[in-house]
């Protein structure tokens, strides 16, 4: 409650993620003023105009990879259209920093999404665009790069030029004579990341920016090609294990008091955080005695390390400020010196709480942590109990990150602590319920037929058709052979058709299969449709779950000629599909 | 702060909205009449937020605010305050200021209200006197429990009051006598049930109930102090895409209007109750919420980012028109539509 929610506090602050930027997937849509379109005021859903398909042709068309793209790029980049890959790819060859470096550089800081930083702690600088430049580096960076402060702020390309102008300053002044050799950027890319401590440097460079180069990334629009090198710096220390959570590791910090006795100091709340930039950044910061700022838990952005920094019995110094009745009136002054920080535990989450999309990983890492924590602390797991950072205000028009998956995020808590679901008494009814199958199908065999979304995997008996709306992606692992496309839900018509043809009629199972996230759509409709082209059935599938698998999406009476799966993007806005695979095959 | 009256030919809507506006930097309370501009209502440097209530106060002259404030030396407080709707008046603040103050709703005639407080434990819910022999009387307590009690909502004949609790382990939703007796459990599920909010009869809650995929309006018959069956979705078909918040019943309780958020998106949609159709959408591309009904007439307020900032706008819920309500530079939000004497006058 001690946290104000437009303003830094004096010791800490939230995130207030004041302007959302809606184009996480599609970045040069950020200077389409097509999509401030009011909207269609009248009945039913908002049709969609031109002016919101700006992003239509941002990624290649499919079997379009044979282009020799751009020097210094990762051969991924075909169209003329500026994506994320091509700014990258720009800005790598205008300034001679290979890019690599930037794009894993923009993975640890910011996932590769325009972020509209806030500063989290006293002392922290707010961090813009896919670089995350903050402070004196925003400002010499796009001096350097001829670009004004807002632009360096909201434009992808001058924020990436910004970032690799100052990158191959410093490569000067630290004499780095051979530019192609990625392990000899390590300490620069060191320096860059602003961080004073050499462990955290050496963590942040070994356990971040080169393991993600090693592993390779791709987002829906951009891809990293995994690179190996061991980089040019000290190895980080091994940490020691966490005193309260096995899975942590222990990076203890002297920023911690004890919990006052009573009530008042048990924990009662878990507060959620978001760090405004990276995990060794945060961690670092939060353990740093000069910071006097800190968190129990700092969570990294895959949920692949968690570190701990304040044992949970003590106080960790995550919210701003205390109660003094002698300020109230002299009012409850039994609560002299009650913060929120008595009774609460704190995580943060590397990333930034208006980012759009959240790692699965890292929400099942950390709804694990809180599990947990509510189990040895007897604390209940609901809404009111575990909360994000900005819940703290009376009214608040953006807290918590607005796209923190907090229905998810506390389903999950409940069930990693044993409380499932129990069976729904009140389902919802079937919107359009599914078809007998039929008692007697004409035997066909054990007829199995795949419909992949890339065409030279598929067979005579099995095709999809896109438009040029869908974009290519093979970022999420776990896709089926080699990508998926991907396009935002939208109202209006643009399904991917799995294809696929019946020498005679069936009654089939179909599935589906795709890559599961927190921005696809929790409805992807499923349209079947036999070979005349009647309707058989549609199944929404929560695209958010159940990825790497074949799901179950009902059974139904085919003919013989060329049926149809059509994954529609006609869902409520705010998401997209994936369309990755579809199965056929005898029930 | 008066602007030429519009056009005779303007729908002729009435009442007062007011809003919380940033446009002069930090949150205030403003009142829009149909015939002006909006008048600022409170003036200072502390947070001022206009608390939603399900019935009018002081026969509709003045509302209910929370003043937030930061105070030297890092203490924050929270005060709650009555504000005239006429510009120019201090707010009158009751009770003792606290930590937290959160989710006052008010009795019939807005004679008392009950709210939730963290100022002797984690959160509890204390009724406070307005108006009669009671007024000024300390706060009091109806729940005591550790694990906390949260948004109070008084039924309509101010005999009950629905309310959250996690005392049995997780958010269900309770119900009590005004005066705090007889608690007891209306819901029971391992997701979260929250926000409860009564149907103008008073023979319903509306509520939402967090499922394995997302939070959902459901509605619950009452009858008396018994619950009536289970509850039941709003929706009578299609899958709701985001998190159902923001719920507004009309005035005659056949309708109910919600935000359906998804990240980067919000919608305002307006539900038949007895069907669960969903009879209108904002149809936005950004973000819609925040509806209120207003008190007579076919209209909603709602906030929208359509137009670049936050700002005010009005949903005729039966053709589908919207109409700007506010422009200014800085954020319009939290509107309530409040009743006026002009909303007695014949159509």
């Amino acid at each position: 409650m001690l946290v104000h929610a437009r303003r830094p506090s004096p010791a800490l602050s939230l995130s207030p993620a004041l302007a959302l930027l809606l184009c996480f997937a599609a970045l040069p849509a950020c200077d389409d003023g097509g999509r401030d379109t009011a909207g269609d005021s009248g009945d039913g859903i908002n049709v969609g105009d031109s002016g919101d398909s700006g992003d239509d042709n941002m990624v290649p068309e499919p079997g379009d990879d044979g282009d020799p793209g751009e020097p210094g790029d990762d051969g991924a980049i075909d169209e003329p259209t500026e994506t994320l890959d091509q700014i990258f790819a720009a800005a790598s060859k205008e300034f001679d920093v290979p890019v690599e470096i930037l794009k894993a550089i923009s993975l640890v800081e910011t996932q590769w999404q325009m972020v509209d930083g806030a500063a989290e702690f006293d002392g922290q600088e707010p961090g813009y665009g896919v670089m995350a430049l903050r402070g004196y580096w925003l400002e010499e960076g796009s001096a350097r790069a001829g670009v004004t402060l807002e632009e360096a702020k909201t434009d992808a390309l001058a924020n990436v030029r910004s970032a690799a102008s100052l990158l191959s300053a410093l490569a000067d002044q630290e004499g780095l004579n051979d530019r192609t050799n990625i392990a000899g950027w390590a300490p620069i890319v060191a320096i860059m990341s602003g961080i004073e401590d050499i462990d955290a440097q050496a963590s942040y460079i070994h356990d971040e920016v080169y393991t993600a180069l090693a592993a390779g990334y791709a987002i829906e629009n951009a891809s990293l090609s995994p690179v190996v090198a061991l980089p040019d710096f000290q190895f980080p220390p091994k940490p020691s294990a966490s005193p309260n959570y096995a899975a942590a590791v222990w990076r203890p910090s002297p920023n911690f008091s004890s919990r006052p006795g009573g009530s008042i100091g048990e924990p009662a709340m878990v507060i959620i955080h978001t760090c405004e930039g990276s995990y060794s950044g945060c961690w670092s910061w939060l353990a740093n005695g000069a910071s006097g700022v800190s968190a129990h838990y700092v969570v990294n952005n895959t949920g692949s390390e968690i570190s701990q920094l304040v044992d949970e019995s003590k106080k960790a110094w995550h919210i701003a400020a205390k109660y003094k009745c002698s300020l109230n009136n002299s009012l409850d002054c039994w609560r002299d010196g009650y913060s929120n920080n008595n009774f609460t535990i704190g995580i943060e989450h590397a990333g930034y709480a208006n980012q759009n999309s959240w790692d699965s990983g890292l929400i099942q890492a950390s709804a694990k942590l809180v599990c947990d924590i509510t189990k040895d602390q007897g604390i209940p797991r609901d809404k009111y109990h575990i909360v994000g950072h900005g819940q703290l205000q009376p009214y608040n028009r953006v807290d918590p990150g607005p796209n923190w998956p907090w229905t998810q995020y506390l389903n999950l808590v409940k069930s990693y602590c044993g409380e499932g679901q129990a069976p729904d008494p009140d389902p919802q009814p079937d919107p359009d319920p599914q078809p007998d199958p039929d008692p007697d199908p004409p035997n066909n065999g054990d007829l199995s037929i795949i419909i992949d979304s890339n065409n030279a995997k598929n067979g005579a008996d099995a095709e999809i058709i896109v438009s040029g709306n869908w974009n290519a992606a093979n970022s999420t692992p776990g896709y089926y052979n080699t990508g998926y496309w991907w396009q935002n839900t939208d109202s209006r018509s643009d399904a991917a058709r799995f294809r696929f043809h019946l020498d005679q009629a069936a009654t089939l199972k179909v599935e589906g299969w795709w890559t599961a996230g927190t921005n696809r759509s929790d409805a992807a409709p499923f349209v079947m449709f036999n070979a005349g082209g009647t309707k058989l059935g549609t199944k929404y599938a929560n695209q958010q779950i159940n990825g790497k698998q074949w799901v179950d999406l009902g059974t139904y009476n085919f003919t013989a000629g060329w049926n149809e799966v059509d994954l529609s993007i006609w869902a409520a806005a705010g998401s997209v599909v994936i369309a990755d695979a579809v199965r056929v095959r005898t029930p | 702060m008066t602007e030429t009256p519009r056009a005779a030919t303007e729908s002729p809507w009435c009442g007062v909205i007011a809003f919380v506006s940033e446009r002069d930097g930090n949150p205030e309370i403003y009142a829009l009449r149909p015939d002006g501009a909006p008048a600022r209502l409170t003036e200072h440097p502390a947070g001022d937020f206009v608390t939603p209530l399900e019935a009018p106060v002081d026969g509709a002259r003045a509302l209910v605010m929370i003043r937030a404030e930061e105070l030297p030396g890092g203490a924050h407080r929270e005060r709650l305050g009555l504000l005239s709707l006429e510009a120019g008046e201090q707010p009158r603040f009751i009770g003792p200021p606290s930590g937290r103050l959160r989710n006052p709703s008010a009795g019939p005639g807005g004679a008392w209200l009950v709210l939730e407080s963290d100022a002797h434990s984690f959160r509890d819910l204390y009724r406070v006197e307005l108006t009669g022999a009671s007024e000024g009387r300390a706060p009091l307590r109806l729940t005591d429990n550790l694990e906390g009690n949260f948004e109070p909502a008084v039924s309509p004949d101010g005999q009950r009051i629905a309310f959250v609790s996690s005392r049995d382990g997780d958010a269900e939703l309770y119900l009590m006598q005004a005066d705090g007796s007889r608690p007891h459990r209306l819901t029971n599920r391992p997701g979260d049930d929250t926000a409860p909010s009564w149907s103008p009869d008073g023979r319903a809650l509306a509520f939402t109930r967090a499922d394995a995929d997302g939070s959902r309006v459901f509605l619950l018959a009452l009858e008396g102090a018994d619950v009536a069956g289970e509850p039941r979705p709003l929706r009578s078909s299609a899958p709701a895409r985001g998190e159902d918040r923001d719920v507004s019943w009309s005035p005659d309780g056949a309708r109910i209007a919600l935000s359906e958020a998804a990240p980067g998106r919000a919608e305002v949609v307006v539900f038949d109750v007895a069907t669960g159709a969903a009879l209108r959408r904002s149809g936005a591309l950004k973000i819609d919420e925040q509806p209120a009904w207003a008190p007579r007439g076919p209209w909603i307020a709602f906030v929208s980012d359509r137009e670049g900032d936050a700002e005010l706008f009005r949903l005729n819920v039966e053709t589908g028109e919207i109409a700007r309500l506010t422009r200014s530079p800085g954020a319009d939000w939290l509107p309530r539509w409040l009743p006026g004497p002009d909303c007695a006058a014949p159509a």
